[in-house]
């Protein structure tokens, strides 16, 4: 069951406690407070609802801590979100998982900084945006290694599908790393779906929106995976192919 | 009964003329093959009829139960009951097996397909093809060896239920086990159907399995020869080349792609 944030809200879990929540947004303003005790294991799940928010999420992660967020932001609304993340003990590991639909004129801006100041810490940051015509996302993701942070990882992916013209993408992938014995990584692609696939698609009978559709869908369905009722994850997928224009009309 | 009508089509790609005036006609229950040699216009007529966008058709006619098919988009194509198994299906990650098959039987009926009715008819058609079966959480054709693509056609195919079934090259990339597997799902797909069947094949060991009721040889973008069983037997005794002394024509040899020069490499070697 989706818990509904308020506007300022701190979440302290403990020790060694295994915790997955899920919760709503639809304020117009959000701060969300996440506090990782050590050995702690963690997953959230943030579902936007909201006409239009400002998202601020800090995240501090202990020894041996992991920490997973999703959000999943399918609104026909702006959502201007900013996410911090530190990595303050040995073995604190955190992961971020973005879908985000950007309908027609909508905004969505993303600023995503994950700081490691211990070492043997990881980091992963992966978003995945589709954006329709006249759509407008702006993502900047800091992957940020410290000096001293010796066998520490920093891994992100922003993957952005365009459908229809005139919409601005605009991804800044940022590695900042200030210690040589450290893995890290970045991928980024924007770009339009491939006729191929959409010629397959439609040769057994979608019709372009519908096969558009479907490619959405493979870019947001990781997120929904998260949620582990499956109930919950047959409606929030069929809230999703409704949206992206699965059944033909939106 | 269900009947494809071509009539006089021709077919250009990037300006060039493929396709020179080729006349066929597929019913219901019958069973077309294919045959010429590499780079003639074989796969160029099965992409021409289910509308892939790069194979422009400049004159001609395509029907299928008295419905102009060029006027169709390559969707409403699939709709009325023309299926296309490739010779290269598309690789698409992020989309399951079960996903992609769902939505397109959804999408030719007004009611959804019930769950229970749709993965009971997928593990039909899995253990028919005799498939792994996690296929329908796989993603589509992603990570799948070639043989593996050409059975998931068939396995498309008889979610589908065409009315004609293309199969371009269907039998490459299978082993001797996997040919008669799919044979054996074909045969088994016409005999529930009545679809009728163009097939595009080199071999005549998977036309052993499948029985063709005609054979048709295309050279040069036209149909120079067509007729039963028997054509397939002598193609495969005889290759191609007495088509040049009994007909009196060129065989079109596949063009090679040249390699293009960049010019000088930037890789200096350091002395």
């Amino acid at each position: 069951m989706k818990e509904i944030l308020g506007t300022n809200n701190r979440l302290e879990y403990a020790s060694n406690c295994n915790e997955f929540h899920s919760f709503v947004i639809n304020q117009k303003e959000i701060n969300l407070d996440i506090y990782c005790q050590e050995d702690s294991h963690v997953e959230l799940f943030l579902m936007n609802q909201s006409d239009d928010c400002t998202l601020n999420v800090h995240v501090e992660c202990k020894g041996n801590s992991y920490c997973k967020i999703g959000l999943l932001d399918l609104q026909d609304a702006p959502l201007i979100w900013n996410q911090e993340t530190i990595l303050k003990e040995e073995g604190a590991e955190f992961e971020i998982y973005s879908a985000q639909l950007c309908q027609a004129h909508g905004i969505k801006k993303g600023t995503i900084e994950v700081k490691h100041e211990a070492a043997h810490t990881y980091g992963q940051i992966q978003n995945y945006a589709v954006l329709s015509e006249n759509a407008n996302y702006e993502m900047w993701a800091n992957g940020n290694i410290e000096k001293g942070c010796v066998d520490a990882q920093s891994h992100q992916k922003t993957r952005v599908l365009t459908l229809g013209k005139g919409h601005n993408a605009n991804v800044t992938p940022l590695l900042l790393i200030s210690e040589n014995q450290v893995k890290a990584s970045h991928a980024l692609s924007i770009g339009q779906p491939n006729e191929e696939q959409l010629y397959y698609l439609q040769s057994r009978g979608l019709t372009k929106q519908q096969a558009l559709g479907l490619l959405s869908v493979g870019y947001f369905l990781p997120i929904i995976q998260m949620v582990p009722d499956q109930d919950q994850q047959i409606e929030l997928q069929k809230e999703m192919e409704q949206k992206v224009g699965l059944y033909g009309c939106k | 009964m269900s009947k494809l009508v071509i009539n006089n089509l021709h077919v250009s790609v990037n300006d060039k003329e493929i396709l020179k005036g080729i006349d066929l006609t597929v019913c219901s229950n019958e069973r077309h093959a294919l045959m010429g040699p590499n780079g003639n216009g074989k796969s160029t007529l099965l992409q021409a009829i289910m509308g892939n966008p790069k194979y422009v058709v400049t004159q001609g006619s395509i029907i299928f139960d008295d419905q102009d098919v060029l006027a169709m988009e390559v969707d409403e194509r699939s709709k009325v009951g023309l299926f296309l198994g490739m010779q290269y299906p598309s690789e698409i990650s992020g989309v399951t097996n079960s996903d992609f098959l769902r939505s397109a039987i959804n999408a030719r009926r007004e009611k959804p397909i019930s769950l229970f009715k749709f993965i009971k008819e997928m593990d039909k058609a899995i253990q028919k093809l005799e498939m792994k079966p996690d296929l329908a959480h796989r993603f589509l054709n992603d990570g799948f060896s070639g043989g593996e693509k050409k059975r998931n056609e068939i396995v498309q195919m008889m979610m589908l239920k065409p009315q004609i079934a293309m199969l371009d090259e269907i039998d490459s990339g299978l082993d001797v086990d996997a040919l008669r597997i799919v044979s054996d799902a074909i045969n088994e797909i016409q005999e529930e159907t009545q679809m009728g069947l163009l097939i595009v094949s080199h071999y005549a060991r998977f036309y052993d399995y499948l029985k063709p009721t005609h054979a048709h040889i295309l050279v040069d973008g036209k149909i120079v020869m067509s007729s039963d069983a028997s054509l397939v037997e002598k193609v495969d005794q005889n290759g191609y080349e007495w088509l040049e002394d009994e007909l009196h024509i060129q065989l079109k040899k596949e063009e090679t792609k040249q390699p293009i020069s960049l010019g000088s490499c930037g890789a200096k070697k350091v002395a």
